[in-house]
C-alpha cells in the first residue's frame, strides 16, 4: 500500500514538472540558426526568442557581446537588479565621499550589469563628463574626467550599435564639454594633440575627417562626425522609438529628441568650430572656408524633410514659399472688397478706450508705460487683428464663396508658415543661415582681422595702432550691417559691443571723445530701450525690431540662440537627474 | 581615504577607553547571560534547583574544567577537525578563489588612474569575503553534524570536556583557514605584483634635447616620450648625466637611463619597471586646530555647503589658519638633502574651493608656516609659498635652513628646523590659503609628516593579518551557535552577526535617524508603495497627535531597531576589523597600533566566545 501510495506521488509529480515544463518549453525556446525573421534552416524559438527577433533586442544584435558583461549578469544569478541597485547606491557614496577612481570602478561595474540600459550610460557619462570634472580644481584633470565620460559613452556605444542615443550623446559632449564650458581655452588646446584620446574613438569614426585649419582633430568636427553617426542609426531605423514626433504615440514622453533639433546638431557642430577658429586664428580663407561648409551643412539641414508633432514633414528653407503663397491668396481675398479691411479696423479703433489709444498709437514711449500699460497693449493689438476668416465672413454675399475658398487657402498656407517659422525659431535658423553668408564673405573677414590687430596693437601698448585698426574695422562693419541689418540686433553684434567698448579705453587713452559720426551708432544705441518693448516700437524708431510688427514670433527668434547657450552652460552644474532634457 | 577620529589613537590612549568600557560592558554582560540562564532554568526545574544548576555550572566550569584542561586533547580534537575539515572538500574554496583570480582581469577597470588601489582593493575584500564564507560554512556546520551523524558520542564518551571540544573545533578550523589564507596571499600578492607590471619603450620620434637656459650654455638634458602600454603613457626628461624619471601616471613612473645606441651617435633610452604604486607610506599624523578670519581660534573651518564634512575650510588672504601639531619630531628620523641635513618631508592633500573663476591656469596659491612651540623663544619661519594640487598627494620638504620671521614681523637672520623650531619633538604646521576668495579644505589626516616607507610586501602580509582576525572570529561565532543550534539555522545566526557587523554604522546611523528612510516597516513600507525617504508616511489616520499607523509603526520600528542596535555593540564590527584593506589599497602602512587594537578586540571576542560556546556545549551534552 505505502509502495503503491510513493509510486503515484511520484507518478504526480513527474506529470506536473512535465506539465510545468510545456508552457516554459513554448516560452523559453531559444532559436536555433536563426535568422532575425525567424527564416533560414533553424527554428525561430519560442515566444520569447521571436519577440527579441522582432523587436531586435537580442544582445547579438544590439551590440557586442562582452564575456565580463555576460559573466557577471549571470553570476548574480537573476538578481541582477538587486546587484546594480547596491552598486548604485555604493557610486553614490563614492561620489558623496570623493573617492573618484572607486566611483569610475563602480559605474564600469554597473555598465557591465546592464549594458542595454541607455539612462545609465547617459547619466553616468553626464557624472563623469559634467559633475565630476568640475569637482577638480586643475583643468588638466577636468579634462580628464571630461575624456573618461566620453570614453565611457563609447563604451556604451559597443553595446548599442543599433541605439542612436549614445552616439548622440557623444557629439553633444565632445562638442560642448570640450569646446564651450569655463575651461574651453584650455581644453581645446589639449585636445588635438591627444593622441590616446582620439585613438579610443577609431572604431566609430575617421578622426582624419576632423582635422582642422592647423591640421590636428578639432572637437566640434569630432562632435560633428558623432552626430552623423547617430542619425545614420536613425536612418537604419531605430527600434526603440526615440525622437519625440508623434503625442499620441503609446511610446510618447516628454524626454524624447526634438528632431529639428536632432537633425541641427551635426551643421551647429560645424558653425561652432567655425565660430572657435574664428577667435582662435586670424581670420582669413581658412576661416570663410569654415564657414562655407557651415553654411552648405545648414542649408542641407533646411532641405531636409522634418517629422512634426502635426503629423506631417517640415523644411525649415520653405517658410518665405508659404510666407509667399499665403500673401498672394490674401491680396486675392483683399482684392474682392479692397476698402473693407480698412473699415473693420477703423471700426475697432473707435471701439478703443483712451489707454488702449495711447498705448497702441504709442504716444507714451515704453519705457514709460506701466504694468497695465502693457497689457493693454496686448490686449489691443489682439483686438486689432483681424484674421482672414473674420475678413472673409464680413464679405458681401456674392463673394461669400469665394472669399471663404481664398481665407481658406491662406489660413492653411499662413498656419504652415506659421508652423515652420516656429519650428525654424527653435534652432534660429535664419540667424544661422545669414550669419554663415556674412562670415564666408570677405570683408566680414577683414573686418574681423583688422579688429583682431586692433586688439593686439592696444595690448602692445600702441594706441595710435589700435585706433587706426578700429577704425578700419568699423568701416568695413559698417558695410556689413547695411547689407544685413537683422545682425544687427543678434549675438554676433554683441561680441562687436566689446570691441567697441576696447577702441573706447583706446581713446581715453588718446585723451579723445567718442566720434560723432561712429559708423556703428545704431549698434550703440540699440540697447537703450529695454528689450522686451523693443518689438513694440516702429521699425524706424531707435532699438525697433526690423518685420511684421505682428509676428509673434518675431521676439523669439532673437531669443532662441541664447536659450541653447544657458542650456550649455548651465549643464555644468546640472544634476544628471533626466539627461533627455537638455533639448 | 577617509581616517576616522579614533584611528589617530595611540594603542595606550584607545586601550585606556577600551578597558573603561570593557570595565563597565562585562559585569553587566555577565550578569544579563547568568540571569537569563537563571531564568530558562526556573522555568523548568522551579527557581531553588535553577539556582544550584547555575551555580553548580559555574563551580564545575572554574573549578573542575578549567583547571583540568588538556592541551593534548585540545590538539587530538584539532587534528581531527583539520582532518574532517579536509575530507569536506575545503580545497574547493581554494580553486574558487584561483578561478576568481584568473579572470579577474576581465572585471577590473584597467583605465583606472589609480590600478594598484584597485588591484589591492579587489584581492583584499575578495579574500576577505571568501574567507569569512568559508569560516562560516565550516565552522556553523562542524557540530552538529557530529551530533547528527552521532560522531558526537565517540568523542564525549572519552574523558574529553566541553571546553576542549569547543576549542579544539576553534583551532582546527582556524589551522586549516590559515594555511588556506596563506596561500591566498602569496597567490594575491604575485597577482598584483603580475597586474602592475609593464614595459614601455622610447618613442625614437619624441626625443628633443632640453635647450639651455641661457644662450651658449649647455643642454639640460633630453626629453621624450613613452609608448601606450597598459592604456597610459609617460613623458620623460633625463639630465646631462643620462639618468631621469617619468612623469607620474596612475599612480607609478619610471626610472629612464641614456644608453649607447646600437647604430651610430644615436642613444637608446632603456625605462626601468614601473615604481611608487606599490609602496606603504608611513605618515606622522599631527593634531588639527584652526584659527578663523580674524585670528581667533575656533573648532573648524568654514562649510562650504558640501555634504560630506568630513573636511573644513578656511578662507584665502585672511587669518583663518589651519594648524597641525606634531609631536616626536627628531632629525634622526627623516631623510638628509644634498648636504647632509635632515629635511622634513611633508605631503599634503588639501582640498580646493573657489568662489571666483580666477586664474583656471595655475591652482589656487597658500603658504606653509613652520611655528616654533618654545614658549620662550616665540619663532616661526618665513611663509613658504606653495600651489595647490587637488585630489592628488602633494609631497614637499621642508629645508633644515630656513629664514624667521619675529614677533614683530621682521626677518632675521637663518634658524634651524630642528634646533630652533622644534622644541622637545613638539612642531607646529600652518597652512593659510593665499589667493582672496577662495579657500582650502582640510581634515586632520590631510597634511602629515612623512617617515621613510615601509615594506611593501610586509604591509600587504598585514592586511591578511587583518583577514585572518575576522576569520577567526566567523570561525568562533559559528563554532558557538553551532553547540546550541542546527545546521541551517546556526549557519543563519553566523551569516547575520557577520551582516550586522559589517552594516553596524548604519544600524547605528538608523537609530540615531541620521539615515533617513526608518526602520525596517517603515523602509519596507515605502519600497512597496514607491515612497521618497524624506516625505512623511501619510495613512490619512491623523485624528489630533500625528498619524496614528504611523505612529504605530515608528514604535515597532523603534523595538526593533533597539534589539539591532544592541546587537550591533554586542557583537564584533567587521566594518572596523576589515579598515586594513583600505590602508593596504590606498598605500598607507597598517600601523602596529591598530594592528594590536585589532589583535586584542579579536581575542576578547574569540574568549568570549569560547566561554558561551562551552556553556552551550555542556546544556547540550546534558540533553542528549
Amino acid at each position: 500500500m505505502t509502495q503503491n501510495a510513493s509510486f503515484f506521488r511520484k507518478i504526480v509529480y513527474g506529470s506536473a514538472i512535465v506539465v510545468l515544463l510545456l508552457p516554459l518549453f513554448l516560452l523559453g525556446q531559444p532559436a536555433t540558426s536563426s535568422t532575425a525573421d525567424g527564416g533560414g534552416s533553424g527554428s525561430a524559438g519560442g515566444v520569447l526568442a521571436r519577440m527579441r527577433a522582432t523587436h531586435g533586442l537580442s544582445q547579438a544584435e544590439l551590440g557586442e557581446i562582452d564575456p565580463a558583461s555576460e559573466t557577471m549578469k549571470m553570476a548574480t544569478l537573476g538578481l541582477r537588479g538587486v546587484a546594480t541597485n547596491l552598486l548604485w547606491t555604493k557610486a553614490n557614496e563614492y561620489k558623496r565621499t570623493e573617492s573618484w577612481d572607486r566611483l569610475s570602478a563602480t559605474l564600469n561595474q554597473i555598465a557591465k550589469l546592464q549594458p542595454n540600459y541607455i539612462s545609465v550610460w547617459e547619466f553616468q557619462a553626464h557624472n563623469l563628463s559634467y559633475n565630476i570634472s568640475s569637482e577638480f580644481d586643475d583643468y588638466r584633470m577636468r579634462y580628464h574626467w571630461v575624456k573618461k565620460g566620453i570614453e565611457f559613452l563609447i563604451d556604451g556605444t559597443r553595446y548599442n550599435l543599433r541605439n542612436p542615443r549614445l552616439f548622440w550623446n557623444l557629439g553633444w559632449f565632445t562638442g560642448t564639454k570640450i569646446g564651450r564650458p569655463d575651461e574651453h581655452v584650455q581644453f581645446r588646446r589639449m585636445f588635438p594633440t591627444d593622441r590616446e584620446f582620439h585613438d579610443t574613438m577609431v572604431d566609430f569614426i575617421n578622426i582624419n575627417e576632423a582635422r582642422g585649419p592647423d591640421g590636428y582633430p578639432d572637437n566640434w568636427l569630432v562632435a560633428f562626425l558623432w552626430y552623423l553617426q547617430s542619425q545614420a542609426v536613425v536612418e537604419k531605423g531605430v527600434p526603440v522609438t526615440w525622437m519625440r514626433i508623434d503625442p499620441d504615440n503609446p511610446g510618447y514622453t516628454d524626454n524624447r529628441r526634438s528632431p529639428v533639433i536632432f537633425y541641427s546638431d551635426p551643421s551647429m557642430s560645424l558653425i561652432r568650430h567655425a565660430e572657435a577658429i574664428t577667435n582662435e586664428i586670424i581670420p582669413g580663407e581658412r576661416t570663410r572656408e569654415a564657414w562655407r561648409r557651415a553654411g552648405s551643412e545648414w542649408d542641407k539641414y533646411g532641405s531636409i524633410d522634418i517629422p512634426s508633432t502635426w503629423g506631417h514633414t517640415l523644411r525649415l528653407n520653405t517658410l518665405s514659399q508659404y510666407h509667399v503663397e499665403a500673401n498672394r491668396w490674401r491680396e486675392r481675398l483683399e482684392s474682392l472688397a479692397p476698402q473693407l479691411r480698412e473699415e473693420m479696423l477703423e471700426d475697432r479703433r473707435a471701439s478703443l478706450t483712451p489707454q488702449e489709444r495711447e498705448v497702441f498709437e504709442l504716444t507714451k514711449h515704453p519705457s514709460e508705460w506701466t504694468e497695465e500699460d502693457s497689457v493693454a497693449y496686448t490686449r489691443t493689438r489682439l483686438k486689432m487683428m483681424i484674421s482672414d476668416v473674420e475678413l472673409a465672413e464680413a464679405m458681401p454675399d456674392e463673394h461669400q464663396a469665394q472669399a471663404r475658398y481664398f481665407a481658406r487657402r491662406a489660413t492653411e498656407a499662413a498656419l504652415r508658415a506659421e508652423r515652420i517659422a516656429s519650428y525654424a525659431n527653435i534652432v534660429n535658423y535664419q540667424y544661422w543661415k545669414t550669419r554663415c553668408e556674412v562670415e564666408q564673405s570677405q570683408i566680414t573677414a577683414d573686418a574681423r582681422r583688422f579688429m583682431l590687430f586692433g586688439d593686439q596693437a592696444a595690448e602692445r601698448g600702441d594706441p595710435e595702432g589700435a585706433r587706426e585698426e578700429y577704425e578700419k574695422a568699423w568701416s568695413e562693419w559698417a558695410q556689413i550691417f547695411e547689407a544685413h541689418p537683422d545682425l544687427v540686433h543678434d549675438a554676433m553684434a554683441d561680441d562687436l559691443k566689446e570691441a567697441i567698448g576696447r577702441y573706447e579705453l583706446v581713446l581715453d587713452q588718446l585723451d579723445e571723445k567718442f566720434p560723432e559720426d561712429f559708423p556703428l551708432k545704431t549698434l550703440r544705441e540699440r540697447d537703450e530701450i529695454p528689450e522686451e518693448f523693443r518689438g513694440a516700437l516702429p521699425p524706424d524708431a531707435p532699438g525697433g525690431q526690423p518685420g511684421e510688427p505682428d509676428d509673434p514670433n518675431a521676439n523669439q527668434e532673437l531669443n532662441a540662440e541664447p536659450e541653447r547657450e544657458e542650456e550649455a552652460n548651465s549643464q555644468n552644474d546640472a544634476s544628471p537627474s533626466e539627461p533627455d532634457e537638455r533639448l | 581615504m577617509e581616517i576616522r577620529p579614533e584611528e589617530f589613537l595611540s594603542f595606550g590612549e584607545w586601550l585606556g577607553a577600551a578597558m573603561r568600557f570593557f570595565v563597565i560592558a562585562v559585569p553587566i554582560l555577565t550578569f544579563l547571560a547568568l540571569f537569563g540562564c537563571f531564568l530558562f532554568s526556573t522555568f523548568r526545574r522551579g527557581p531553588v534547583e535553577a539556582f544550584y544548576a547555575v551555580a553548580g555550572a559555574i563551580a564545575t566550569a572554574i573549578g573542575k574544567d578549567l583547571p583540568a584542561t588538556s592541551p593534548r586533547r585540545i590538539l587530538a580534537i584539532t587534528r581531527l577537525t583539520i582532518k574532517e575539515a579536509i575530507r569536506r572538500r575545503v580545497v574547493v574554496a581554494f580553486i574558487i578563489f584561483v578561478i576568481v583570480f584568473l579572470f579577474a582581469g576581465w572585471f577590473l577597470d584597467v583605465k583606472s588612474d589609480d590600478p594598484a588601489q584597485l588591484y589591492l582593493s579587489f584581492v583584499l575584500t575578495t579574500t576577505n569575503y571568501l574567507a569569512i564564507v568559508l569560516a562560516l560554512f565550516l565552522a556553523a556546520a562542524s557540530l552538529p553534524t557530529d551530533i547528527k551523524s552521532k560522531v558526537i558520542y565517540t568523542i564525549v564518551t572519552k574523558p574529553v570536556r566541553s571546553g576542549e571540544l569547543v576549542l579544539g573545533r576553534i583551532l582546527g578550523f582556524i589551522t586549516v583557514i590559515s594555511v588556506l589564507l596563506a596561500a591566498m596571499c602569496a597567490i594575491s600578492y604575485l597577482f598584483v605584483e603580475r597586474g602592475m607590471y609593464h614595459e614601455h619603450e622610447t618613442r625614437t620620434d619624441s626625443v628633443a634635447v632640453i635647450p639651455p637656459l641661457t644662450d651658449g650654455g649647455e643642454p639640460r638634458g633630453w626629453e621624450g616620450s613613452t609608448t601606450v602600454n597598459s592604456y597610459h603613457s609617460h613623458t620623460w626628461r633625463v639630465d646631462p648625466n643620462g639618468v631621469g624619471l617619468t612623469d607620474k601616471v596612475m599612480g607609478h613612473q619610471h626610472v629612464v637611463i641614456q644608453r649607447p645606441g646600437n647604430d651610430s651617435d644615436q642613444p637608446a633610452y632603456e625605462l626601468g619597471p614601473p615604481e611608487g604604486a606599490l609602496v606603504a607610506r608611513v605618515p606622522i599624523y599631527g593634531r588639527l586646530r584652526f584659527l578663523d578670519r580674524d585670528g581667533n581660534p575656533t573648532m573648524k573651518g568654514i562649510n562650504v555647503g558640501k555634504e560630506w564634512d568630513y573636511r573644513s575650510y578656511i578662507e584665502g588672504r585672511s587669518l583663518a589658519t589651519a594648524i597641525w601639531s606634531f609631536d616626536g619630531i627628531h632629525p634622526r628620523d627623516f631623510p638628509a638633502d644634498a648636504e647632509g641635513n635632515a629635511v622634513l618631508p611633508l605631503a599634503l592633500t588639501l582640498s580646493v574651493f573657489r568662489t571666483v573663476k580666477a586664474d583656471i591656469e595655475t591652482g589656487v596659491r597658500g603658504v606653509i608656516i613652520v611655528n616654533g612651540t618654545n614658549p620662550r623663544k616665540p619663532m616661526q619661519c618665513e611663509p613658504i609659498p606653495f600651489v595647490s594640487r587637488e585630489f592628488e598627494l602633494h609631497q614637499m620638504t621642508i629645508p633644515r635652513k630656513l629664514r624667521p620671521v619675529g614677533t614683530d614681523g621682521s626677518s632675521g637672520s637663518e634658524i634651524d628646523l630642528f634646533d630652533d623650531l622644534v622644541h622637545e619633538g613638539n612642531l607646529e604646521v600652518w597652512i593659510r590659503c593665499d589667493d582672496p576668495m577662495q579657500y582650502f579644505g582640510m581634515a586632520q589626516a590631510d597634511l602629515y609628516v612623512e617617515a621613510p616607507n615601509a615594506s611593501f610586501p610586509w604591509n600587504f602580509a598585514k592586511g591578511y593579518l587583518a583577514i585572518w582576525l575576522q576569520m577567526a572570529i566567523v570561525v568562533c561565532l559559528g563554532v558557538t551557535f553551532s553547540t546550541f543550534l542546527s545546521t541551517p539555522v546556526a549557519m543563519l545566526a553566523t551569516m547575520s552577526a557577520v551582516v550586522i557587523g559589517f552594516f553596524g554604522q548604519f544600524v547605528r546611523d538608523l537609530w540615531t535617524g541620521e539615515a533617513v528612510g526608518g526602520g525596517p516597516i517603515e523602509s519596507l513600507i515605502r519600497l512597496v508603495t514607491q515612497d521618497n525617504m524624506m516625505t512623511p508616511l501619510d495613512f490619512g489616520l491623523d485624528f489630533g497627535s500625528g498619524d496614528i499607523a504611523e505612529n504605530i509603526i515608528k514604535m515597532i520600528d523603534n523595538f526593533l531597531l533597539t534589539i539591532l542596535q544592541s546587537l550591533a555593540v554586542v557583537l564584533p564590527d567587521f566594518s572596523r576589523l576589515s579598515r586594513a584593506t583600505e590602508y593596504v589599497a590606498y598605500s598607507f602602512y597598517f600601523h602596529n597600533d591598530l594592528l594590536a587594537r585589532q589583535g586584542l578586540t579579536t581575542f576578547i571576542y574569540l574568549a568570549a566566545f569560547t566561554i558561551v560556546g562551552y556553556f552551550f556545549l555542556r546544556t547540550r551534552e546534558i540533553a542528549a
